[in-house]
């Protein structure tokens, strides 16, 4: 194609031609287009064209618009106010509400202080057939389930109440009873 | 590195992929997109339009604050520009509209002026310090700037930028059969002034 066009300006014109390939006579200063970008910016400047850039836009700045930040803080506070809620009031009173169930809760310890506390809401018999236990038994936990009395066991409580009775003093068994 | 700074090597870099699409694209996006975009397209463009110019002006600093002109009309206009041509069609035309403009300006300033010469194309060419060339080369500049618009726009695109006259009947908008009957037209001239 340039070889086309020198041609044509060679056929029109061979002295026009020979003056073309002694090279162009105009030039520009080094680095002029370099700077023309912020040459051409500062006239736009000065002449109040430029457009404001918009700020640098961070995945934060684009996801927290007002609206988002407003939801955000209402789900927080809902979120603390649940697990405030749900949280019991008192350990202590968790204790005195609902007594333990299991084996598990229920300590040797407990037993022994709800008997004290509540001595006078059992029944002598009762009482007295505990403490046989105890005493015949010194292994047993106070947390398991009192034994079912089986009728094979029966005769031999019997015996080892009559020599516990014997052994205690007056005094004793006032305190018992 | 500064923001400026990454967005201006990002253009350079980019410059030699970027597609009037592309430009275009960011040129119709945020403000910071359209600064980028218009980064692109002087970086694309500014060395075919300052020729340009430069060949219709011919002193380098009129074709500086030529084309910068050119490029704020291209920053303030390009929302006008339909895409019914090519870009650099687009920004030929407003390049081409401000260098005539400009020398319009220059010639009334002239003839009103006590001292005349001061503003000839040899005085000119003499003190542009941008330009080397000797008594044949100035003397074509004048003959050149003595021809009809046409004829000079055509001459300097098949002239000096070497332009494939179909690239130059989109440019112009003319055929290419009056294109060349042009050139031909302004290469007689020019010799006679130089046979005289």
């Amino acid at each position: 194609m340039k070889e086309d066009i020198n041609s044509e300006i060679k056929d029109l014109s061979p002295w026009l031609s020979d003056l073309k390939s002694k090279g162009d006579p105009q030039r520009v200063p080094e680095g002029y287009f370099d700077q023309l970008e912020s040459s051409v910016f500062q006239r736009l400047e000065q002449e109040g064209l430029r457009v404001k850039q918009a700020p640098e836009r961070t995945i934060w700045s684009v996801w927290l618009t007002p609206a988002r930040l407003t939801a955000a803080a209402a789900a927080i506070t809902l979120l603390i106010g649940a697990i405030w809620w749900m949280q019991p009031k008192n350990q202590d009173d968790t204790l005195v509400q609902t007594p333990p169930t299991t084996e598990e809760e229920f300590t040797p310890e407990m037993a022994e202080d709800y008997i004290q506390s509540n001595i006078f809401d059992f029944e002598e018999e009762l009482l007295a057939s505990e403490f046989v236990d105890d005493a015949a038994d010194e292994t047993m936990s106070p947390n398991k389930q009192p034994k079912e009395k089986g009728v094979q066991n029966s005769s031999k409580e019997t015996d080892e109440l009559d020599n516990i009775l014997n052994d205690l003093t007056d005094e004793e068994l006032e305190d018992l009873l | 590195m500064h923001k400026s700074s990454e967005i201006h090597t990002l253009s350079t870099q980019r410059t030699l992929i970027a597609t009037d699409e592309e430009i275009m694209a960011l040129l119709q996006g945020d403000n910071r997109a359209f600064e980028q975009g218009f980064r692109l397209l002087m970086s694309k463009y500014r060395e075919r339009l300052y020729w340009h110019i430069r060949r219709l002006v011919q002193v380098h600093d009129d074709a500086d604050d030529v084309l910068q002109n050119t490029f704020i009309k291209v920053y303030r206009g390009i929302g006008q520009f339909e895409g019914k041509s090519a870009l650099f069609t687009w920004l030929y035309r407003i390049a081409t509209n401000e260098a005539l403009s400009f020398i319009q300006q220059r010639t009334r300033h002239a003839s009103t002026s006590i001292d005349e010469g001061e503003f000839s194309v040899a005085a000119r060419l003499k003190a542009d310090e941008w330009f080397d060339g000797d008594a044949i080369q100035v003397k074509l500049q004048e003959s050149i700037a003595k021809l009809p618009e046409k004829q000079k726009i055509v001459f300097n695109l098949r002239y000096f930028q070497e332009m494939p006259y179909e690239e130059m009947s989109g440019l112009l908008d003319t055929s290419v059969g009056a294109l060349k009957a042009s050139f031909h037209h302004a290469v007689k001239k020019i010799e006679a002034t130089f046979e005289r």
